[in-house]
């Protein structure tokens, strides 16, 4: 066998170390929420103890030492990488639900046209469904304050007028209800009409389009 | 024998490329399709576009390198990406093209970071080792054309990492559901109907669904076990067997959630799981060192 081809054979093997490695730094399961603070403090240390017992406690302590120590500062350095291929390996898949039942409405002048996941108002909601567009929505419905507001707004409110001609203002909406009752209550929204050249503007609560069933 | 042989052994012993030419056609595919249902739905130019050109985010990645390039760059990078990909599934210049592909696609992520989920960050780790696999040594257009036979076996270790990644994946969520004491708790709403029932990303009905828990429960316990469990993954005999639970965990998301490509996405890694059934027993051509 050729030196190159043991070098090959020991080429693979030393890659496979090196992912072993990356994503047991850069992924940790059960990490990911651990800062270099975590229990780090003598108060912070105390009060984990009280809740875990000396024993599981002074484990959690250890392990938030190594993660501080070592981990982090490797994870940091290998972050390099995951910022090029945008592989951070950070995984919290669902692991809480929503609190609220959040939608978002899209009222064109008094007329309900969109409401999210409802079979009689549909207008846009294929687009709206897809993934590369629901978690936008997800959050101008949650948050009154949130980042998207005008991208999604100038999207709907340009949507509207090419297939509502005749619109005279565009309405959204953001509702929250608990989940399983019907308690929906506006929380927010904003209103493009003529007036405001199109673009979207806060409006007070009180002044919101109420679809409560 | 030392532990570095039996480490080297173990990953170039021999797998079926038929594994690897399957997860290379699947994940290239599932890009094309999503990227070909965002052109059906006409908001391709309102996702790949920055927010002062029409764009819906209003904020690129720390990382955008598309945005300041030229207002239609980001056009301009998604038709690579589909001829990349394009390419990876006809099996063509497959490890630049994934390569290439993955560099995009990432670009493209940061050129919108709402829509760059985690199922993009695993389809770009899936392909990058990919690269490494002999997943164009099978079904491949190019080798075809060329007149070469396929290559039947190759070393096994990137089907190895690409189920390290899943037992990462999963055990992370598994260990984060467990950190939430609700997904244990038997009053009140199970967090499983929050999720599924939620108008966001759910398909089920809340008032529907509101009072009859244990479908809920037992589903929440059920993929708390499964995920894990997942260090089983890494016993390439079970795998196959944990992968079936896998496989209808995934079939019922797809059911439930309206979560895109993510589901489709998760199975088109499954080959790796599935690699000790499908790798036929003939002996390998010899990437195995012996010496």
């Amino acid at each position: 066998m050729t030196t190159i081809r043991r070098l090959q054979n020991h080429l693979g093997p030393a890659t496979a170390l090196f992912i072993v490695f990356f994503l047991l730094c850069t992924g940790t399961p059960g990490f990911s929420a651990w800062s270099a603070q975590t229990f780090r403090s003598e108060t912070a240390q105390q009060r984990i103890k009280a809740q875990l017992g000396p024993q599981i406690g002074t484990a959690a302590i250890w392990l938030a030492d190594i993660n501080r120590d070592f981990r982090l500062p490797i994870s940091s350095k290998l972050n390099r990488i995951e910022r090029l291929f945008r592989i951070r390996q950070t995984w919290a898949l669902y692991t809480n639900g929503p609190n609220h039942s959040c939608r978002l409405e899209a009222w064109v002048d008094d007329e309900l046209v969109y409401r999210t996941r409802d079979a009689q108002h549909r207008w846009m909601a294929l687009q709206l469904e897809h993934r590369k567009l629901r978690p936008m929505v997800d959050s101008v419905a949650s948050k009154a304050n949130a980042f998207n507001w005008r991208g999604m707004g100038r999207f709907l409110v340009n949507a509207a007028r090419r297939d509502f001609p005749e619109a005279q203002s565009v309405t959204l909406v953001a509702t929250r209800a608990r989940f399983g009752l019907q308690d929906t209550t506006p929380t927010h929204g904003h209103r493009a009409n003529a007036e405001t050249q199109w673009q979207l503007q806060s409006i007070p609560v009180e002044q919101l389009p109420d679809s409560t069933p | 024998m030392n532990i570095w042989r039996r480490w080297v052994d173990h990953c170039n012993r021999p797998t079926d490329t038929r594994v690897y030419a399957a997860m290379r056609i699947g994940l290239a595919a599932l890009v094309l399709g999503d990227i070909a249902h965002l052109y059906a739905l006409g908001v391709a130019d309102e996702v790949y576009h920055t927010f002062q050109h029409g764009g819906l985010s209003a904020f690129a990645g720390k990382t955008d390198v598309l945005g300041g390039i030229h207002p239609d760059a980001g056009m301009v990078a998604l038709g690579f990406l589909v001829l990349c990909m394009l390419c990876v599934v006809a099996g063509v210049a497959t490890r630049p093209a994934l390569l290439a592909g993955v560099l995009t696609y990432a670009a493209l992520g940061s050129l919108y970071p709402p829509g760059d989920r985690g199922i993009d960050r695993i389809v770009r780790s899936a392909m990058l080792l990919l690269i490494f696999s002999g997943s164009h040594l099978r079904w491949s257009l190019w080798r075809h054309i060329r007149g070469r036979a396929p290559v039947l076996h190759s070393p096994a270790w990137p089907a190895d990492m690409t189920r390290w990644l899943l037992v990462v994946i999963y055990l992370s969520a598994g260990v984060g559901k467990l950190g939430h004491s609700a997904w244990l708790s038997w009053s009140g709403p199970p967090e499983l109907y929050t999720i599924l029932t939620d108008p966001l990303a759910g398909r089920l009905d809340a008032v529907w669904w509101h009072g009859l828990w244990w479908p809920f429960w037992v589903g929440g316990l059920v993929t708390i076990v499964l995920e894990v469990s997942s260090p089983l993954l890494l016993w390439k005999r079970i795998a196959p067997w944990w992968g079936l639970g896998g496989v209808g965990l995934h079939l019922g998301i797809a059911a439930t959630m309206g979560l895109g490509i993510f589901p489709w996405g998760m199975l088109a890694l499954y080959p790796a799981v599935f690699a000790e059934w499908l790798t036929t027993p003939q002996p390998p051509p010899s990437p195995v060192s012996k010496s």
